[in-house]
């Protein structure tokens, strides 16, 4: 395929996650290895910088409540396998903390510009701080784009999969700042019949027939 | 191999797939019996079968099934 005919696109929400096969810490991995699980697979922009090493502690620090959600962590960098084994072994002497999650080593871009996590205005040779949340059919359910300069936030990294699978779980949207055990929003109705029996149906709070709300 | 050392001899996490695999475990019985990552199990599946330690059969339901070769057998009774 011709890259200027066809430039490589970001994934989009609802689409596959595109496949591929990488060198892990770990060892090798396929992204199909993950099916029947969740996934947040993630990007950073280099080995041995300090935000980097931040998130690294953050996610760490999540792992634990991420697999007891069946969802497993992914890490990514273009940067050689010699430096993430390097760098994991620093972050565990120098910080008490063990990475248990594969980071693929992407020196070729192959991943890296199949997922579009190169922003060429940032920099052309370093992912930027993406996130891709793939479920266990292996869709793109969520997408996060980080500048270089800002860590992300790895509690709403947790919410973010809470939500996702409360909405699969339960056929419900979730409201803004949605934490687990909030009500959840009710998806509205279709036609003006069905909106004329929303406003009466038990067990739902409605402000409108377009904004309910219930318990789960 | 990502489960072989450079001396042949199997990693502690190869050892653990391939004694499951030859206890008639499949991959989700492997992961849930030695704490590994579904994930996990299934790359190094892959690595043993790459290096002919293990070859991979389709059962009647449809689900992946695997049989450790004679050299899978040599490495983890020769204990290497």
């Amino acid at each position: 395929m011709d890259a200027t005919l066809c430039p490589p696109r970001l994934p989009r929400i609802g689409e596959p996650a595109p496949a591929f096969e990488a060198e892990t810490t770990l060892g090798v991995l396929r992204l199909e290895d993950f099916k029947g699980s969740w996934l947040v697979f993630f990007s950073h922009p280099a080995d041995f910088t300090p935000v980097c090493t931040t998130e690294f502690i953050a996610f760490a620090q999540i792992h634990e409540a991420l697999r007891a959600k069946k969802c497993e962590l992914l890490g990514l960098s273009i940067d050689s396998i010699f430096s993430h084994i390097a760098w994991v072994r620093r972050i565990e002497e120098s910080f008490g903390v063990h990475i248990k999650f594969p980071v693929i080593a992407d020196l070729s871009r192959q991943v890296a510009e199949l997922y579009g996590m190169i922003m060429p205005g940032e920099s052309k040779t370093e992912t930027s701080r993406c996130v891709f949340v793939i479920d266990p059919k292996q869709i793109v359910r969520a997408v996060i784009y980080y500048p270089l300069t800002t860590g992300r936030n790895t509690a709403e990294i947790l919410r973010l999969i809470d939500a996702l699978q409360t909405t699969d779980q339960n056929a419900v949207a979730t409201p803004a700042n949605w934490q687990p055990g909030d009500k959840v929003i009710v998806p509205p109705p279709r036609t003006q019949e069905a909106a004329a029996e929303r406003v009466n149906t038990q067990g739902v709070e409605c402000l409108d027939w377009f904004f309910c709300k219930k318990s789960l | 191999m990502a489960c072989v050392r450079p001396d042949g001899s199997l990693t502690e996490t190869g050892r653990t797939v391939l004694t499951a695999l030859a206890r008639g475990l499949g991959e989700d019985y492997t992961a849930s019996t030695t704490g590994l990552p579904l994930y996990r199990v299934r790359m190094v599946i892959r690595a043993l079968s790459d290096g002919g330690l293990v070859t991979a059969a389709e059962a009647a339901d449809g689900a992946a099934s695997y049989e450790v070769t004679a050299a899978g057998r040599d490495k983890l009774c020769g204990g290497r």
